[in-house]
């Protein structure tokens, strides 16, 4: 042990044991001095039995001294066996002890979980089995080169390491790698380990949300950048519109097409506005029956006109959702703008709000409609930017409810069945503080 | 005689695309392409109404709905923007606008905004 001193050299008296043999002698030779001078009969047998049973006595009280201590010593290092095994499976870093031949000693808990091995499989196989196949070859040489130097030290430093669980799959982990002294004849390489996935995925997340951020402003920009040119283009149709004989119907309509265009990519400009107004958005408790009350009140006309009848069934107790009311409403008003869409020739519009039935603390919001359906093949494109199947979609809206949805911890799934109509539904987390959402309701 | 609209824009073919449509509309109108035309003209030629761009390099709208704000009589400003963003629509009430319009727009809208203005504009005069 490099960190503890080096104890003193051990005196003749620190040992009891030797104590006891050295009081013994003392009272062996002046019992022997007192006798000889004052005894009648020094060398009478009764002397020396009492002589060798005082001996027989200190071998015996010697012997058992030693026993009682080995036995202690044996439980103490027991102990400290037990308190080191709960240490080391009890550890939520995965610890793993490998042989310079690569060969695992012993895995502890956490890294036969993380790799996906039951208890006891690791040990004895080859470290090599935890190591991403196209790695494989490095790992060996890089282990060999490690124990012909070995030192204490993290793991592929700069690079990112990643372990192979059993079905195959692998994942981001960090090492450091621990180098015992050999203190018997074994010496062995502990490694420490960590599963990153967690902390990979959310600076992935992250970095996503700085590149939407960036990419926000940027949209910004090209619709102002448009909108100027459109305004120019629409504007000056509809004067040569006005200024237009009645005579000329073919020219009439070429102007017509172009202010129609105009308006149309300035929709489009408009609808990646939309990205820059989604940043930094402030959160507090919303009603989603509200919401769903404000929608209906500004389509309702449009959807009567369309023959589109409306079922709402809204749980009056529903619970109140934390978010940005703009954003949810915009999704909400997108969803129901696609399921007019979808029923050109009429049909029925069914709002469910309630608590979602399989997760506590949940609201689920359904938006369902009667009308054509989406193709199995379009369902797994449908979240994304820019897919759209209408002629004048601009594939911002169902991506922006994705990202809305995800900004507020929740989700937004699909099923659809071609010929019979869409459903919608989004799942929002809840307030589940009684007090603050009813605080905050007073409050509004 | 028809009132003079001042129309204010950096864009040279926007500001003079307004002026087509409200000559068309019957108005009299003046083009500032920079703000230190536009405070000069709005001196000088003490127009019944601005109409100005929000974004410009040397100067915005709003600058402009403050200046035209402290003339007696007042000048009403109708601000126009291709930034449409809840902020924007905000900044325009606190300048103190008294219209606003998003582009592109209807040439029929920049005419009605300017009439309904205008008409109010006489009206407040006249109670006073």
């Amino acid at each position: 042990m490099a960190g503890t001193p080096n104890p003193k050299a051990p005196s003749l008296l620190s040992d009891p044991k030797n104590r006891v043999v050295i009081a013994y002698c003392f009272v062996a030779f002046t019992w022997l001095a007192v006798s000889e001078l004052f005894w009648p009969a020094p060398h009478s047998l009764a002397n020396r039995l009492i002589f060798v049973a005082g001996t027989a006595a200190l071998m015996v009280v010697l012997r058992w001294w030693g026993w009682s201590e080995a036995h202690r010593y044996a439980s103490q290092l027991q102990e400290s066996g037990v308190i080191a095994d709960v240490f080391f499976h009890a550890a939520g870093q995965g610890i793993l002890m490998v042989a310079p031949d690569g060969k695992m000693v012993r895995a502890n808990a956490a890294v036969e979980q993380m790799f996906g091995y039951g208890h006891g499989e690791l040990e004895g196989r080859p470290v090599e089995i935890l190591v991403p196949e196209r790695v494989l070859g490095q790992h060996v040489a890089h282990r060999a080169s490690f124990m012909k130097a070995p030192r204490s030290r993290p793991m592929g430093i700069g690079l990112d390491l990643a372990g192979r669980r059993k079905d195959g799959s692998e994942f981001p982990l960090e090492i450091s790698l621990n180098y015992v002294a050999p203190v018997t004849a074994s010496q062995f390489v502990v490694c420490f380990i960590t599963d990153i996935s967690e902390r990979v995925a959310f600076e992935r997340q992250t970095r996503q949300a700085e590149t939407m951020n960036a990419l926000g402003s940027i949209a910004a920009g090209i619709a102002h950048d448009l909108n100027n040119p459109l305004a120019i283009i629409s504007s000056r149709s509809e004067l040569m519109l006005s200024l237009l004989d009645v005579g000329n119907p073919d020219l009439r309509q070429d102007l017509e097409v172009l202010r129609r265009n105009a308006q149309r990519a300035s929709r489009i400009a408009t609808g990646l506005l939309t990205l820059a107004a989604q940043r930094a958005s402030e959160r507090q408790p919303v009603n989603i029956n509200e919401l769903v009350e404000a929608s209906l009140l500004l389509i309702g006309g449009e959807f009567r006109r369309s023959n589109i009848e409306i079922i709402t069934s809204l749980d009056r107790n529903v619970p109140l959702v934390p978010g940005d009311p703009t954003a949810l409403q915009r999704v909400l008003m997108n969803l129901v703008m696609n399921a007019r869409d979808a029923m050109p020739e009429g049909g029925n519009l069914t709002i469910v709000s309630g608590p979602a039935r399989d997760q506590a603390g949940m609201l689920q919001l359904s938006v369902a409609d009667t009308g054509a359906g989406i193709p199995a093949d379009v369902l797994p494109k449908l979240f994304d930017i820019f897919f759209t199947t209408k002629t004048s979609g601009t594939g911002l809206g169902l991506w922006l409810a994705y990202r809305t949805l995800r900004e507020h911890s929740g989700r937004i799934e699909v099923e659809s069945e071609p010929g019979k109509g869409t459903k919608f539904t989004l799942t929002l987390p809840t307030i589940r503080d009684r007090a603050i959402a009813e605080g905050s309701r007073e409050g509004s | 005689m028809p009132e003079t609209i001042l129309i204010v824009d950096d864009e040279t073919e926007m500001a003079d695309t307004c002026a087509r449509v409200l000559r068309a509309g019957g108005f009299n109108c003046l083009v500032a392409y920079d703000s230190a035309k536009a405070f000069a003209l709005m001196d000088s030629e003490r127009p019944a109404l601005v109409v100005s761009d929000i974004t410009m390099p040397d100067s915005d709208g709003f600058e402009m709905a403050r200046h035209a704000s402290k003339k007696s009589p007042k000048i009403p400003v109708v601000l126009m923007t291709a930034y449409h963003t809840p902020e924007i629509a905000r900044n325009v009430q606190q300048a103190g606008a008294a219209g606003y319009l998003r582009k592109p727009f209807p040439n029929a809208e920049l005419i009605a905004i300017v009439k309904m203005l205008l008409r109010q504009h006489v009206n407040g005069k006249s109670e006073i």
